[in-house]
């Protein structure tokens, strides 16, 4: 693996993801740059999620020729085992044709093959399109959960090292009321998750991935379904946090993405089809044809 | 809006108090009725502590499972069987390797078999747990009853090993316990409270007498169920238990915070066997004999019952429920309970005689053949109508981790929070975009 550029986040090279007989990302690449707020859009169903979902590792990736291709003049089962056989005794040949398999880097580390938890111990944090919180559990406890590594998490440490996770405790307490206070909502510390509004979800999920100091942040959708002047305060928020990190950004509210983005990819149908700064999107023919339709 | 919601709570408490004091009554008027018309009144009475403090340190090592990382064991019984098994046959059928050294031989022997017993338990339970952590509850369910038939079953065919080789004829599949008979006859074991202190109040009173190894086995037991409860509570107080609970609610997010869950899930799976099979030892000593046939999976849904009608998830809820029940168990099987409470229905009970007659029924039913059903009756209620128990899980309180804190930054958070819940939503959403939102309007 080549030495990255040192101001280069993220790099997914030619992605590939079949849910059986269907290309969910077809050799999607892209590359995110540190401390920069990158936008991905795309129509529904053209597998944003998805590439977000194998970049963290939730799913695996498939091989590029793995895809099951059924042509309508041959039975489906004869091809399946014609195409495994050739696939396990084809010879050389045959192996030296497969196409070249895509990977993930974060900044100097590869994340095949790591389980989620593991790609999230390396600084990436995501965020779902649902909103995901643990409803019995306080606000405040619902972000002192997050620290990754914590002392008090290992089981024999409860009964040995308590004074360290006390020390623990009080740091992390600290630094919770403090994002609190960032995200402007202080006032619901004491209340439960299952008290809590959409919008103040979406800001707990972020303050959650706050704990754990991220540098890369993958934001899946974090304005859905909530009203624009939130909306805009979770933004701020989020603009907010380049100083440190660096943000990606699925969002469907064009608004937004063409007025903060420093830079967009535009997916159509499991591909990267345009990328560029906001004004170069704007005008792109490929990026109105995937949105509106051909003739438009 | 705060008043409303202590109100609630407070109503909450109150109900709870009424629904538990309308279970304890009738349950205390039928064991005292029992109780009274025993001839050796301690020996019951003694039997019921033990097999309450049982089935407590079994109840805790399910609610440790079911109750905070929700992974819903049915095979807690298999670990129960492991751990009554493996300690009896060490110490009574084997008697290898200490027994026969003199001196400390039985002792150090006795207390082998229990460690073994656990530590075997512990690795069943890890092994039980590999496959299975990863599995959606429902799955782990199943898998779980399955692996505890499966350990049941081994025990109960498998002759070489696991059965009782008698003096003459073939290897009995009943074990018996010898712990109790063999220490109960030293000095001053054998003796009374009577005889050893002149302490004569049960005698005085006509109770039976009660000897000095009843009493040690009771504290001896005693001090493990406050041993593993304050264990249990530990783990619930941490760090540790918070994600568990966490991992409760929702695993995947627990995951994408970088936590790896079948870890906690697995760590906690053979904590719980191990405290599962301490249990198995104590249900050994106190039953002295048993086969493979008493630990079907009901005693699993025993365990359940104790834990649903105390409160899931709260180590205080799971001794209620267990006393409880354990004390309803055990005065509906007394013969003289049998006799005298019953309701008869049949042809000479009024108004529904001339239907009881055509049907040629003569029903009588008492507490004891009734008991299964009118457990399953509370528990349905319970679930309908009071999911959290008796005692609920307490809720969580951010006073546990605001205490770290110094009082100045005390005080600061909590005016915060105040000044904050002092605004409207309006207002709290953006100070600055009022006017920007009410022109767009």
């Amino acid at each position: 693996m080549e030495k990255q550029p040192d101001n280069i986040s993220l790099k997914a090279h030619k992605i590939h993801k079949y849910f059986g007989g269907v290309k969910a990302l077809e050799g999607s690449s892209v590359v995110v740059t540190k401390n920069k707020l990158i936008s991905l859009i795309g129509p529904n169903g053209s597998g944003k999620t998805t590439l977000f979902n194998v970049i963290s590792c939730w799913l695996s990736k498939s091989h590029p020729d793995d895809f099951i291709e059924e042509p309508e003049d041959e039975p489906k089962l004869q091809t399946r085992i014609l195409k495994t056989l050739k696939k396990k005794f084809g010879g050389n040949e045959e192996t030296d044709e497969r196409t070249e398999v895509g990977y993930v880097d974060f900044e100097d580390l590869r994340l095949d093959g790591l389980d989620a938890h593991e790609a999230a111990l390396t600084g990436m944090m995501r965020t779902f399109q649902t909103t995901r919180n643990w409803p019995k559990l306080t606000v405040l406890e619902n972000l002192l959960v997050a620290p990754q590594n914590q002392t008090g998490e290992s089981f024999t440490n409860i009964f040995f090292k308590r004074k360290q996770i006390n020390e623990e405790e009080r740091k992390n307490t600290l630094k919770a009321l403090e994002i609190l206070e960032f995200l402007e909502i202080t006032h619901i510390r004491d209340q439960i998750g299952e008290e809590l509004s959409g919008g103040q979800l979406k800001l707990l999920a972020l303050g959650r991935l706050l704990m754990t100091a991220p540098r890369l942040i993958l934001l899946d959708e974090p304005m859905a379904g909530v009203n624009p002047t939130l909306g805009n305060k979770i933004m701020d928020k989020i603009l907010e946090l380049k100083v440190d990190s660096t943000i990606f950004l699925i969002e469907h509210n064009m608004d937004v993405v063409f007025n903060y983005s420093d830079e967009i990819f535009v997916m159509a149908s499991g591909k990267i089809i345009a990328q560029g700064t906001p004004n170069e999107i704007e005008t792109n023919k490929d990026v109105i044809k995937a949105y509106l339709g051909v003739d438009y | 809006m705060a008043r409303i919601i202590r109100k609630t709570r407070i109503n909450d408490k109150f109900r709870s108090f009424i629904v538990g004091v309308a279970l304890a009554v009738p349950i205390l008027y039928l064991y005292a009725y029992a109780f009274l018309a025993q001839t050796n009144k301690s020996i019951f009475l003694i039997g019921t502590i033990l097999a309450i403090l049982v089935f407590f340190v079994g109840a805790l090592s399910l609610d440790l499972e079911v109750g905070s990382v929700g992974l819903p064991n049915f095979g807690k019984v298999g670990f129960f069987a492991l751990g009554a098994y493996i300690s009896t046959l060490l110490y009574s059928v084997y008697r290898w390797p200490f027994y026969y050294i003199p001196g400390i031989g039985p002792i150090a022997q006795f207390i082998f078999s229990c460690l073994v017993a656990i530590i075997f338990s512990a690795l069943v339970g890890y092994l039980v747990s590999v496959p299975t952590v990863k599995l959606r509850a429902d799955y782990f369910a199943i898998m779980t009853i399955a692996g505890g038939e499966i350990i049941r079953l081994l025990l109960q065919y498998e002759r070489r090993w696991f059965w009782a080789p008698a003096p003459v004829g073939p290897p009995t599949q009943v074990i018996s316990n010898r712990v109790k008979v063999e220490f109960t006859g030293l000095y001053p074991f054998n003796q009374t409270l009577a005889d050893f202190f002149g302490f004569t109040f049960f005698e005085d009173h006509n109770l039976g007498s009660i000897f000095i190894w009843q009493v040690v086995l009771i504290v001896i037991f005693v001090l493990i169920s406050i041993l593993v409860y304050w264990f249990v509570e530990q783990i619930r107080k941490s760090p540790y238990g918070r994600t568990l609970r966490a991992i409760r609610e929702d695993d995947i997010t627990v995951t994408s915070v970088g936590k790896d869950v079948s870890r906690f899930r697995w760590q906690v799976t053979t904590l719980a066997a191990c405290i599962a099979g301490l249990a198995g030892i104590m249900y050994a000593m106190t039953f002295s004999a048993f086969e493979a046939g008493d630990f079907r999976p009901f005693l699993t849904f025993d365990l359940y019952i104790f834990i649903i009608i105390g409160g899931l998830g709260n180590s205080r809820g799971a001794f209620a429920g267990t006393a409880l029940v354990q004390m309803f168990l055990r005065a509906a099987q007394v013969q003289e309970v049998k006799e005298n409470i019953f309701l008869y229905l049949g042809k000479e009970s009024p108004l529904i005689g001339p239907l009881f007659d055509f049907l040629q029924l003569d029903v009588y039913i008492n507490p004891d053949n009734m008991r299964l059903v009118i457990l399953g009756i509370i528990l349905i209620l319970f679930l309908l109508f009071m999911p959290s128990g008796l005692i609920p899980e307490p809720k969580t309180d951010n006073e546990k981790y605001l205490q770290y804190l110094t009082p100045e930054e005390r005080l600061s958070s909590d005016k915060a929070v105040a000044t904050r819940q002092s605004l409207t939503e309006r207002e709290r959403i953006d100070e600055e975009d009022v006017t920007e939102l009410n022109s767009n309007i």
